[in-house]
């Protein structure tokens, strides 16, 4: 479903944030990105959802190249930054409505979900409000639901569990299972090992932007902690 | 006290034209625009030193050079005004920065008095700029002693102080008055603009008295500029005095005037400033919401209704934009209720309304138009339309569709009435039409090609995006210079025919915007 190859993005003053980056993320995966601040992980995520121009390499979504068929793989895609600046004129319906209608999600369709997805993460009786009177973690259920709207095949996520209470998170880890389920795939970063390690089958690890682990979530680790691991990955790559 | 002033000034200059960004910035190309902005600054100045010495020039050739201070002082006052009444209202009020400022440990005074202060400093280097070309010239002609010179500085430091308090009441008047209504911005814009419509208005009719005043008393012309001065403000011909004759207690009572003026706002405003930014911060929240049947809308008309809600959200963003669109309204008006030679006599373009009317009618509207800040004003929010499945031509087309859905109802209403007033015959009532219709989509399109070459996506504040940004500044330069060349052409060239300088000038934007239309569909 997204294939990184050879990425590499050198950002104006000669700063390498993304060297030569490869990964694979299939239908079904839900992927983990993790790593040090710095280290390039949302460089790399917005390099994939058409934020960041990027200098070498491929990035591919759904088998199409984000740089020549943008339209089709935003089509296809969900992103939700660590910072949930939405719109703060609109409500939070009229906010939704607008990606249903940019998604062109048939009326009935977008209202049985945002019904249902707004009850679950308990925003629904708010709706009509101002999204300006939000809290940051409301502002953070709405990128969600509004993401979920169209089915995406891939989401991409930056730190979703960061400002999002329990039973929220909670929530979360369950759509991003059954969307899975439904064949679409994963990719997310974090700094919370232990959501990693319980919820991603696969993990990469990025330190100076470059990859310097990936795999099986049970093969990286072992018989050791997640937290063991990137340590050890992170300290061998400082040290060469 | 003065620490926390100083530091908070400090702060709020820092973010003020980016000037910090730009010192730290490793971004070549951020520095050479920043460059070039600066020649395009430069540019103006030189252009307005030129118009401010020209004018001294001429009044003291015509030996009224005693009066170019009081002039100077007049002109100054009314250009600060004008600058601050605009983004008075935002910059005090602003809440954002006021949670940020608060949460220190500052006093309101200290937050009022620096934010008054970071406006103030760039109101004082505006008057500078004005008054020193024309002390220049009076200095140069009629050579006068040192105290005019130290009057003339101490005078141009408290230049602003007067106005921008007189500014600043109003805008804490109508953010007061709008922060008690459920929808505030909306009440704030029409306030702002009911005022800024009566002060057009006035300032119009005073123009026009002012000529034919001073044409009834040619031999008296001295004493009619003398009193014109006094009745319209005073503290001008204190300033004037102080200056010309070294009248020190005309100087003293100037300045105590602007300063007590500022202590008694300052004095009253912290009583309840706290209060209007609570006011204005507070956002109602229902939480009853019941689900109706959802409309689906087409793509661009979801995303012209977006851009329309955004627009009239922001004060900041109405007031600086629509001001072009009143005014076009207000002369339509003026040609159906009085005479071409008045409002010529007001706008101080002779032949301007009989020759070349559907030029001023066009150039009005697009002055600031709102395309021209549209996409920076996406600010931190541009990740959306990044990463939506939406086109760069998408992203165009609604924000041209809302800018001229905006300036629809302003067009047609001067249309009415400029029609009424003139009953043209056909050829007159097309070119009436179709150059104004033609300058306002050129505008628009103008106002976001420049915007897309010069965006300023991090920002703090919307005034900045809106009146300090150098997409603003550049689109206004562009589109003033596609106005005045054919004004030129027509009122200087009488033989010309206006129907092929028309001809001609609606043949290039119309080139212009196919242009724009094939490289966006090429570029989609």
């Amino acid at each position: 479903m997204l294939e990184i190859k050879n990425l590499t993005k050198i950002y104006k003053g000669g700063r390498t944030a993304v060297d030569n980056l490869s990964l694979t993320v299939r239908a079904g995966d839900i992927y983990g990105f993790i790593g040090h601040n710095g280290a390039g992980k949302t460089t790399t995520i917005k390099a994939v959802v058409g934020i960041h121009e990027f200098d070498k390499g491929e990035i591919l979504v759904d088998g199409k190249d984000v740089r020549a068929r943008s339209l089709d793989c935003k089509r296809v895609t969900a992103y939700i930054p660590d910072n949930p600046d939405i719109y703060e004129y609109l409500t939070g319906i009229q906010y939704l409505n607008f990606i249903a209608d940019i998604y062109q999600v048939p009326g009935a369709v977008r209202q049985e979900r945002i019904r249902r997805e707004a009850e679950e993460f308990g925003i629904y009786s708010v709706l009509g409000d101002l999204v300006s009177t939000y809290s940051h973690g409301m502002r953070q259920k709405l990128v969600l639901i509004g993401a979920l709207l169209h089915e995406p095949k891939l989401l991409v996520l930056d730190e979703p569990f960061v400002g999002l209470d329990p039973e929220a998170s909670l929530i979360l880890k369950k759509k991003m299972h059954a969307l899975c389920e439904k064949g679409s795939a994963i990719f997310f970063s974090t700094h919370v090992l232990e959501v990693a390690e319980k919820l991603c089958n696969r993990i990469a690890v990025i330190s100076g932007g470059k990859l310097v682990a990936e795999g099986e979530t049970k093969a990286l680790t072992g018989d050791k902690s997640l937290e063991d691991v990137f340590m050890e990955v992170i300290h061998h790559d400082e040290a060469n | 006290m003065m620490r926390q002033i100083r530091l908070l000034t400090k702060i709020s200059l820092y973010g003020m034209f980016g000037l910090n960004e730009l010192r730290f910035t490793r971004d070549t190309r951020k520095k050479v625009k920043a460059c070039l902005l600066g020649l395009l600054w430069a540019m103006v100045i030189v252009m307005l030193a030129g118009y401010v010495g020209l004018a001294s020039f001429g009044l003291t050739a015509m030996g009224m050079g005693r009066y170019v201070p009081g002039v100077l002082g007049m002109a100054v006052s009314l250009l600060v005004f004008f600058f601050t009444i605009f983004k008075a209202g935002p910059v005090l009020f602003d809440r954002k920065a006021y949670e940020k400022q608060i949460a220190l440990p500052v006093t309101v005074r200290a937050v009022i008095v620096s934010r008054f202060l970071s406006m103030y400093i760039t109101d004082m280097l505006l008057g500078f700029l004005v008054m020193l070309p024309g002390m220049a010239v009076y200095g140069v002609m009629e050579g006068p002693g040192v105290s005019f010179w130290i009057t003339g500085i101490l005078a141009g430091i408290f230049l602003p102080l007067l106005p921008m308090t007189a500014a600043s009441v109003l805008g804490a008047l109508i953010a007061g008055i709008a922060s008690r209504w459920r929808r505030k911005n909306l009440v704030s814009i029409l306030l702002t603009l009911v005022f800024i419509t009566v002060i057009m208005v006035g300032s119009l009719s005073m123009g026009g008295m002012e000529e034919s005043e001073l044409n009834a008393m040619v031999a008296q012309l001295g004493a009619a500029l003398e009193g014109q001065i006094r009745s319209l403000y005073p503290p001008a011909m204190w300033v004037c005095d102080a200056m010309v004759s070294g009248e020190m207690g005309k100087l003293l009572l100037f300045v105590g005037v602007s300063l007590g003026s500022f202590v008694v706002f300052l004095e009253i405003l912290q009583r309840f400033y706290v209060n209007i930014c609570g006011l204005l911060s507070a956002r109602e929240a229902r939480g009853n919401y019941r689900m109706k049947s959802l409309q689906e809308k087409s793509l661009l008309g979801t995303m012209v209704e977006r851009e329309l809600r955004h627009y009239f959200s922001s004060t900041v963003y109405v007031t600086n934009t629509l001001a072009g669109e009143l005014l076009m309204v207000i002369l339509a008006a003026a040609v159906l209720f009085v005479d071409s030679q008045t409002i010529e006599q007001a706008i101080g373009i002779p032949g301007a309304a009989e020759r070349a009317l559907p030029v001023l009618l066009g150039c009005l509207p697009m002055m600031m138009p709102m395309t021209a800040c549209s996409l920076s004003l996406e600010g931190k929010q541009w990740w959306m339309l990044q990463t939506l499945p939406v086109t760069r031509r998408d992203i165009i087309r609604s924000k041209m569709a809302a800018n001229l859905l905006v300036a629809l109802p302003f067009y047609l209403i001067s249309e009415v009435l400029v029609l009424l007033a003139l009953r043209p015959g056909w050829a007159d009532a097309l070119c009436l039409l179709a150059v104004p219709a033609v300058y306002i989509v050129f505008g628009a399109r103008v106002g976001l090609a420049v915007n897309e070459r010069l965006p300023l996506m991090e920002w703090e504040s919307e005034v900045r995006v809106v009146k300090q940004s150098a997409s603003s500044m550049v689109s206004m330069l562009v589109v003033m210079a596609a106005g005045i060349v054919p004004m030129v052409v027509l009122v200087a060239m009488p033989g010309v025919s206006g129907y092929i300088v028309y001809g001609v000038l609606v043949a290039l934007m119309a080139g212009f915007l196919g242009c724009c239309h094939v490289l966006d569909r090429r570029a989609s």
